[in-house]
């Protein structure tokens, strides 16, 4: 079938949007400092959330440390940074555009989807929280001992596990930016407070059998819960306390559940997206 | 003393002198007013600002119970409240001065008769006052759903610790707000490079003493960790892992104090002369 010139064109243009979005993204976020404090900016946060596990762990174990629990904590923490620095980043484009900038009337005007805008903006996160989630990673293998051996990675396991986890990600992502359009106030902190929600109940940096039952059920209907697992078992070779036992059936939910929650997202968001043009509050400056 | 003895200069003075202490307490009460009373008018707060914290001590808590010390829950619980303070004076006293300037508020204030240092003093007394109350809701949950159990060895001293952390705490936030001025578009990320390693550093969810005695010590420059590690002491003795004896920590709080006070005077000082010779303080957008 021959590709229209329209639809070449449109196609085009996505790839423009999303391009130009990222560049934006990265002038923006990167230009402020030197590379030195960029590196410590991106660094600081998930290393020092790895820590405070390593020596709470280290206070109740009195030195006798089982590098099995540490290997735990260290990779759970470390994939918390994708989720930590990716979700937030959709409704703080929306806010520092629109609150700061004054620019998101013209950007949701110009001739693109705001979807893609959107994406484009958290995408050079993603690899910032790469770097993050490496340097987590080796500095647990150097110094703390955890049981990660570099040929026994399940790499494609991994691969596709975080591929997985970005779409869902992604999907958080585009429902938090929607309902920053709609709110008044909170919005700032909204997706702080979900993303709070989501440590307690996805298994990060505990195993969820801890948790109170309906807690239970809760972080078995959320992708991330399925996508730290996975990266757990790719990166470890081990299973935690109370998930499925096999890869497959693991990778399984986690897929449906990646595909019920981003439909479910972009629902949401073009609802909110509906009301913020029917109430004129895409470019209604709120003051928080 | 015969009010004849007094010369008519030193009644000028005296005068004056009365004028500017009422002049700087009404603007203490008058900046500190609306910290205070927005926790009131907005209760959105107690989603944003009480469940947040309480979450994330939930969740430092359940890695405590699934490590099977569930004891140790306290030391989250107690942090969790102190983290309230700590991001407050981050936010909303480091940073403060940095968003009047965005908003436009910053040449009012510069205009404003009164000095800068009753402004400062005005947000961090309505700031500790409004997250003092969260703070203890936040104890009050924590506690509730771990089912801590607190044994008070002193009260007065524990008091003592906590009131001389928050002169300190929130000196070092006055101090901050006008060094913060200096900067412009990275204040945001500053904030954010900070807050999580001074997290680990004060040791908000574990005892400071398990960093060592040198990152423990170079951390007690943040008034936290001294803080923290006294007032662990007199509410769970049980548990011991103390960094330094009471005594010491509410010796080294007191020159904090005192040395962060000095030093906002200071800093606020070298703004006003930077601020003349380079004339852009209240510019936005450098």
């Amino acid at each position: 079938m021959a590709i229209t010139e329209r639809e070449q064109r449109n196609s085009h243009s996505w790839i423009h949007s999303l391009r130009a979005a990222v560049w934006l993204e990265w002038q923006t976020r990167g230009n402020w400092t030197n590379p030195w404090l960029f590196t410590l900016y991106i660094l600081g946060k998930p290393i020092s959330a790895a820590l405070v596990l390593v020596f709470m762990y280290e206070v109740v174990s009195g030195g006798k440390v089982n590098t099995m629990i540490l290997g735990y904590l260290i990779v759970g923490a470390a994939t918390w940074a994708f989720v930590d620095t990716v979700m937030g980043e959709f409704p703080r484009t929306v806010l520092s555009d629109r609150e700061e900038y004054a620019m998101l009337k013209y950007v949701y005007i110009a001739p693109h989807r705001f979807i893609t805008f959107l994406i484009g903006r958290a995408a050079p996160r993603i690899l910032m929280a790469a770097v993050a989630f490496t340097v987590t990673l080796i500095i647990g293998v150097v110094f703390l001992k955890i049981p990660i051996h570099i040929f026994s990675i399940n790499y494609l396991l991994l691969t596709v596990t975080m591929l997985i986890g970005f779409i869902s990600l992604i999907g958080f992502g585009v429902a938090f930016a929607g309902l920053a359009l709609v709110l008044k106030r909170g919005a700032w902190d909204m997706s702080t407070a979900i993303s709070g929600a989501l440590y307690l109940v996805t298994g990060a940096i505990f195993p969820i059998t801890i948790l109170p039952g309906f807690l239970k059920d809760i972080a078995l209907v959320i992708p991330l819960t399925y996508w730290i697992e996975l990266t757990r078992r790719a990166v470890l070779g081990y299973s935690s306390p109370g998930m499925p036992s096999g890869w497959a059936i693991t990778l399984f939910y986690q897929i449906i559940t990646t595909i019920l929650v981003t439909t479910i997202a972009i629902i949401a968001y073009y609802i909110c997206e509906h009301f913020a043009r029917e109430r004129g509050q895409l470019d209604r400056v709120t003051g928080n | 003393m015969d009010m004849m003895d007094i010369s008519p200069n030193q009644h000028v003075e005296g005068s004056q002198w009365r004028e500017t202490l009422r002049l700087g307490w009404r603007t203490l009460i008058g900046r500190a007013y609306p910290r205070i009373v927005s926790a009131a008018r907005e209760p959105d707060w107690v989603f944003y600002e009480v469940a947040l914290p309480v979450l994330q001590v939930i969740a430092f808590g359940f890695v405590y119970k699934s490590l099977g010390r569930p004891q140790y829950t306290g030391f989250v619980v107690l942090g969790g409240a102190m983290l309230a303070f700590w991001t407050n004076v981050l936010w909303s006293m480091a940073g403060q001065l940095h968003w009047e300037r965005q908003t436009g508020n910053l040449e009012l204030y510069l205009m404003a008769p009164s000095s800068m240092l009753w402004i400062l003093a005005g947000m961090a007394f309505g700031g500790m006052v409004a997250t003092l109350f969260r703070s203890i809701v936040i104890l009050l949950i924590g506690s509730l759903i771990f089912g801590v159990t607190y044994q008070i060895v002193s009260a007065p001293l524990l008091i003592l610790i906590f009131i001389l952390t928050m002169v300190a705490l929130y000196g070092l936030g006055s101090m901050l707000a006008s060094l913060y001025l200096m900067y412009n578009r990275e204040v945001w990320a500053i904030q954010e490079v900070v807050q999580d390693p001074v997290s680990l550093v004060t040791g908000f969810y574990f005892p400071v003493r398990a960093l060592g005695g040198v990152i423990g010590g170079l951390a007690s420059v943040i008034p936290l960790t001294l803080g923290l590690d006294g007032m662990r002491q007199m509410l769970f003795p049980q548990l011991g892992q103390s960094f330094l004896p009471p005594g010491i920590e509410i010796a080294i709080l007191c020159g904090l104090a005192l040395l962060f006070l000095v030093g906002a005077s200071w800093s606020l000082k070298y703004i006003e002369k930077m601020a003349k010779i380079e004339g852009r303080l209240s510019l936005k957008w450098q």
